[in-house]
Parts: C-alpha cells; sequence; structure tokens
C-alpha cells in the first residue's frame, strides 16, 4: 500500500482505490498508511530502538499483536506500499541500510538477493521455522546460491473472478472468458508476474508458466494482447480497479483475479465469486525478508519470530482472510477459513493453484529469462 | 523601455544573497539531475548498476519505446493545445468580459487548483464512467439507449482529465499576460479603427504571447511525464511514463530508465522550442 498524507476519510478510501498492483486493491489502506508514513501515529514518548518495516497495509497487524513491541522496547514505524515493486525502488533508492524488516513475494528473493537487496537469513535464528507448511519451506525460489533469503509467512491464490447474475454458466476455463457473450466484459490488471502465472499455463499446458522458451512466451503475450484488443473492458491499473468495474456492472469475468476482490466488490454492495478453472492457476507467497545492511538485524529475527508463532498468525489470517504458514496456527483459526485455503490437503490445493518462480536472470538456451519476459509484457503494455 | 533593476546583470554585492537559493537549486535539482545523466551511459549485469559509458540504452529507448514516445508526444501536444486555448478563453472573459464578476471567476479557478490529484481522477472516472453523469443525462434524454463505453477507458478520457486537471495552471499565466495589457493600447486600437477580431489578433495575442507560451509549457511538459492519469482512465493505453517507472522498479535498470527519462526530456524540450517558435511566427502582428 502507498503512504499518502490524507486528513479526511474520502482521501483514504480514494488512495486505497489508487493503489498499484495486486495488493493495490488493499490499496485503501493506502492513504492510511500514509498518515503513518508522515509519522503522524502517536510513537512512545521514549522508546529506546526505531524499527523500521515495509509492507501492505493490513501486514502490520500480527507485527503489533501482543505485547512484543512494548516488551522489546521498539518504536514500530511502518511504511505502507502499492507494489511489491514500490519496495525494490524505496530499497534501491535509499532503503539500504535503514530497513529493518519488508515483506516481499517469493519469486522475487532471487533476484533482490542478486541485486545485493537482501541479507541471507539464518534459520537457526527462527526457531518456527520448521513448524512451518513443508511445502513452501521447500521452494527453492526463497534461496539463493544454497542460502535462504525469506521466511514463508502467507498466501493466497490468482482464481477467476466471475459475476453470478451476469454468466450463463460458471466458467470452467481461462478460455471460456472469449466467448462472444463475453466480449468487452473481461477485467484485466496489469499484474506482470501475475498474468504470466496463469497464462503461461493456460497457454502452453505447462504448470510452470514462467518458465518458458521465448517462443512459447511470445504465444503467451500475443493470446493476451488478443484478449485485451478484443475481450477485456480495460487493463485496470489495480484489482481495486477491478472490484469496482464489477461492482459497477462493467466486467462480468475476469483474465486474473485474488480472492479479496471479492470481499472489496461485496463492500461496494456487489457479489462476485471465484473459481479455479481446469487449467489451475497461480499461487502467491509472501515472504518476511530482512534487507541489506537492515540496522537491527537481532531484532529482525525477534520480529520475524514474532510474526509467525500461532497467535500472530492467527490475527492476521482472520482480519485479512488471508492462508497462513505456521501449521501450529491452524487449529485455532475459524473453520471456514481452514476449509477454504484446504490447510487438510496443501498439496492437492497446490495442484490446482501452483507456486512457480520468476523468470530466471540468465540465459540457459533455452528458458526465456525475466529481461525477455519485461520486454514481452511491454508488448503486452503497448497494445 | 525602463529595465527594473533587478532585471539588470547581478551585481557581484547580490551574489552571496543568491548562495542559499543557488545551493539549494544544485544540491536538489542540479546534482539529482546529473547523476541520472550520467547512470544513462551506464549499464547493468546480474541486476546491479556498473560504471560504463554506452549509448546502449538510448538505442534501446529509440527501438522499443519510440512508438510510444511518439504517442506521448502527440497525447502531450493535443491535452497543450486544448488547455491552452480554453484557459485563454476562459482568461480572456475574465479580463474584458467578465466584469465585476472577473474576481470571482479567477478565485474559482484558484479554488479548483485545491483538491488532490487523484480526486480528480477519481471524480472524472465518476463523470464518465459507464452509470456516470454523461451516460446517465445521455440516457435520460433518449440520445442513447446503451451507456457510451468509449466515455472512459480511452485516449479520450486521458486528454479530458489531464486537461481539466491543468487549467488553472495555464488561466493563471495567460491571465497575468492580460492583465498587463493597458486598456488605452485596447482603446487606442479600436479608435483608429481595428476590428474587434483585428485588435484580439494583433494587439491582444501578441502581447500575451509570453503567457500563452508558459501555459503551453506546463501543460505540454506535465502532460508527458504523467503515467498515473493514462492508468486509471486509459484503461490500458500507456504512456511513456508507466514504462519509465517500470524501469526504475522491477526492471532492475536504473541506466535504462534514466536513459527513457533523458530521452523523452531532450524531445519534449525540441517540440517546445519548436511550438514556442510557430507560435511567434504565427502571433507576429
Amino acid at each position: 500500500m502507498t503512504s499518502r498524507p490524507t486528513d479526511l476519510q474520502a482521501m483514504a478510501e480514494l488512495s486505497r482505490r489508487s493503489a498499484i498492483s495486486r495488493r493495490g486493491l488493499m490499496g485503501g489502506a493506502a492513504g492510511l498508511g500514509a498518515i503513518a508514513g508522515l509519522g503522524l501515529q502517536t510513537r512512545p514518548a521514549a522508546a529506546s530502538t526505531t524499527m523500521t518495516w515495509m509492507g501492505w497495509q493490513g501486514y502490520e497487524t500480527p507485527i503489533k499483536s501482543g505485547s512484543f513491541l512494548a516488551e522489546n522496547d521498539i518504536d514500530f514505524q511502518p511504511t505502507f506500499v502499492a507494489s511489491n515493486e514500490e519496495i525494490i525502488t524505496k530499497l534501491q533508492a535509499g532503503g539500504i541500510g535503514k530497513t529493518d524488516l519488508i515483506t516481499m513475494y517469493f519469486g522475487y528473493l532471487p533476484i533482490m538477493a542478486e541485486g545485493g537487496l537482501l541479507e541471507p537469513i539464518d534459520p537457526s535464528k527462527v526457531a518456527q521455522f520448521g513448524d512451518l507448511i513443508p511445502q513452501f519451506n521447500a521452494q527453492q525460489s526463497i534461496r539463493f546460491q544454497d542460502k535462504l533469503y525469506g521466511v514463508p509467512w502467507n498466501w493466497g491464490s490468482l482464481p477467476l473472478m466471475y459475476d453470478p447474475a451476469a454468466v450463463s454458466a460458471v466458467p470452467e476455463s481461462w478460455l471460456d472468458i472469449k466467448k462472444p457473450e463475453y466480449k468487452g466484459k473481461v477485467a484485466m490488471v496489469d499484474d506482470p508476474l501475475g498474468n504470466l502465472l496463469v497464462w503461461g499455463t493456460v497457454v502452453t499446458g505447462k504448470p510452470m508458466g514462467t518458465l518458458l522458451t521465448r517462443e512459447e512466451l511470445a504465444k503467451v503475450i500475443d493470446e493476451m494482447i488478443d484478449i485485451k484488443k478484443n475481450h477485456a473492458r480495460a487493463f485496470f491499473a489495480t484489482y481495486g480497479d477491478m472490484a469496482d468495474a464489477f461492482a459497477r456492472n462493467e466486467v462480468a469475468v475476469s483474465a486474473i483475479g485474488w480472492e479479496a476482490v471479492a470481499v472489496w466488490a461485496k463492500g461496494k454492495g456487489k457479489e462476485i465469486k471465484y473459481v479455479i478453472p481446469k487449467e489451475g492457476t497461480g499461487m502467491f507467497m509472501d515472504c518476511l525478508c530482512i534487507p541489506k545492511d537492515a540496522p537491527h538485524q537481532d531484532l529482525s529475527y525477534k520480529m520475524i519470530n514474532h510474526v509467525i508463532s500461532p497467535e500472530p498468525q492467527k490475527v492476521f489470517a482472520t482480519e485479512q482472510s488471508a492462508g497462513i504458514t505456521n501449521l501450529k496456527a491452524v487449529p485455532l483459526l475459524p473453520p471456514d477459513l481452514v476449509q477454504s485455503y484446504n490447510y487438510g490437503d496443501i498439496d492437492g490445493f497446490m495442484t490446482k493453484a501452483r507456486l512457480q518462480p520468476v523468470p530466471p536472470s540468465e540465459f540457459d538456451g533455452t528458458t526465456a529469462t525475466y529481461d525477455d519476459f519485461l520486454t514481452e509484457y511491454a508488448r503486452l503494455q503497448k497494445a | 523601455m525602463n529595465r527594473l533593476p533587478l532585471s539588470g546583470r547581478p551585481r557581484l554585492a547580490q551574489a552571496p544573497l543568491l548562495a542559499p537559493a543557488a545551493i539549494l537549486w544544485i544540491v536538489l535539482f542540479a546534482l539529482p539531475l546529473f547523476s541520472f545523466l550520467v547512470f544513462s551511459f551506464w549499464s547493468v549485469r546480474a541486476r546491479i548498476m556498473r560504471p560504463d559509458f554506452t549509448f546502449q540504452n538510448y538505442v534501446a529507448t529509440i527501438r522499443e519505446y519510440g512508438d510510444v514516445l511518439l504517442i506521448t508526444l502527440g497525447m502531450g501536444l493535443i491535452i497543450a493545445l486544448a488547455t491552452t486555448v480554453l484557459a485563454f478563453l476562459f482568461a480572456y472573459a475574465i479580463r474584458f468580459r467578465a466584469g465585476r464578476y472577473g474576481d470571482m471567476l479567477l478565485f474559482i479557478t484558484l479554488i479548483a487548483l485545491f483538491g488532490g490529484y487523484l480526486v480528480k481522477i477519481y471524480a472524472w472516472k465518476s463523470i464518465l464512467g459507464r452509470d456516470g453523469i454523461i451516460n446517465g443525462f445521455l440516457m435520460w434524454t433518449g440520445a442513447i439507449q446503451e451507456p457510451l463505453e468509449i466515455l472512459i477507458y480511452s485516449h479520450g478520457a486521458i486528454v479530458v482529465t489531464l486537461t481539466y486537471f491543468l487549467l488553472p495552471f495555464a488561466i493563471l499565466p495567460i491571465y497575468g499576460s492580460l492583465r498587463a495589457i493597458p486598456d488605452d493600447l485596447i482603446e487606442a486600437a479600436s479608435d483608429l479603427g481595428a476590428s474587434p477580431l483585428q485588435v484580439g489578433r494583433d494587439v491582444v495575442l501578441p502581447l500575451c504571447e509570453r503567457g500563452l507560451g508558459v501555459a503551453f509549457l506546463l501543460s505540454f511538459l506535465i502532460s508527458v511525464g504523467d503515467y498515473v492519469t493514462p492508468r486509471f482512465v486509459g484503461g490500458g493505453a500507456s504512456m511513456m511514463g508507466h514504462f519509465i517507472e517500470t524501469q526504475f522498479s522491477f526492471g532492475f535498470n536504473w541506466p535504462k530508465g534514466s536513459a527513457m527519462s533523458f530521452t523523452l526530456l531532450a524531445t519534449s524540450l525540441a517540440l517546445v522550442i519548436l511550438c514556442r517558435a510557430l507560435l511567434r511566427r504565427m502571433l507576429r502582428p
């Protein structure tokens, strides 16, 4: 979420909707985040250590839960962002050496580590690392050159959103959005990696839609250009805009999604539903990471241990309707949350919604690189 | 014409007075800009900027983003032209036609400067949207049966939104120029037989050329550099600023982003100089 100054509730709402990128939706929080960013929060009078954190609005609730901050005499200073990319920019533009902790989409960790933006994490200092969902801990993308760079924290998927009042049948395939009845009624969102997570698999049939040849990547982008030009209502800047468009009956189905969009639309009086089509979809997982030269690394570790402990995980899951990673926290969750995130069969869930790495940095003779992807994606943005 | 004393060459004694402003200008503007100019010749390997001296970033900018650059400059020209014309008409009305209501109109112009940038964007999203005021009115009158989808998420929506946002910035310099035109001069031209059209063309317009130039410059430069409005009301109609932002964020490529920025800056300035020359030629009595 972004940090913008505001003195009006309306401005906060406006800022929320202005946030950019997947969590841009949560963007609303942006405006309120701004307040925090400007230091308008009440500060403890004599806190001995100021700790800075960057992440999405709402992600700070588990950090603040319980007595962790008071016990460790911490003056907590959050900075809310509108996108993962904003964190990368802020770190590159002077945030290194001044930031204690960030949250980041796991796929970006190898690139950030390669770019010298992160400190390696010592798993022995994360007492509950072994309690985290093993499938997440096993992801290669949270490591770079055999060193750990992120602690799995929360997760979700990118389902197909649809308006039950506007569709004749629940879409079974992502390609159903190209039916004539949805012409001009498809919602797209400018979420580069998210789009690749979904459409890489749909177009090529490969389970890892981010690991494609250059020819396959071009086909994926061609398909998306076709959707953008011939089927989409708009290429929305944020998921919040997508929720607005559903609420205004401007769109009927989506080419990408996020569970939270349904919550936001409901807040605007519109019921929309979501489904994972037969091709499956992408999944996201956000990690806790320590930026390079973080000033209070011992406290950063303490904060990580606090955030992934059961009670703060429960707070986060219930307040944000998010998936969490500590298996010891699952019994504390309401049954509907346990069911919707299918904690009993994570492997089964992950066959439908897959965690995928970002494209590789270097060309290995076969797989299109991250730079190839950016170049191709620009073609979609220009179309 | 007499020159004001401060408009002449600064005396040596005045230099210390200018020093604080000069230092601020150098530290906060010139040095950062210069550093990005230097970056634009560097290269990136393994996501890290490396000192270098290559024109590759500029070549890539033209090759990969030449089309977006042209669209951006074109959009900037259309918006700047529309804004300047509307601003001139409004400022002219305030100065010569509104009488005692002139101050009120000027006050309204200043009021329009308040309110956030995003507030205005979302206001226009509401106005131009499927269930917005315009579609509602047209359907109420029976002029259309279905809402016009074209009103929003199009290049036209970008032009409308940015023109509205920029109007106050354009009105003020033009109004300032018009205020400086003595009434005597207008009356003299009329007394000598000039028609109202001739007075406007041969007296008013040439004398407010500087205000028109400033208004055009502001409108054009702000338009070509904007990337938020196109994203929110353009529905995917991207302009150069968006691609520059990409390079500075998840593109990990500040050198390329810098080269794209300076290419946009250089072409914009060239276009502004050309437009200014054309304006002067057109307004020459």
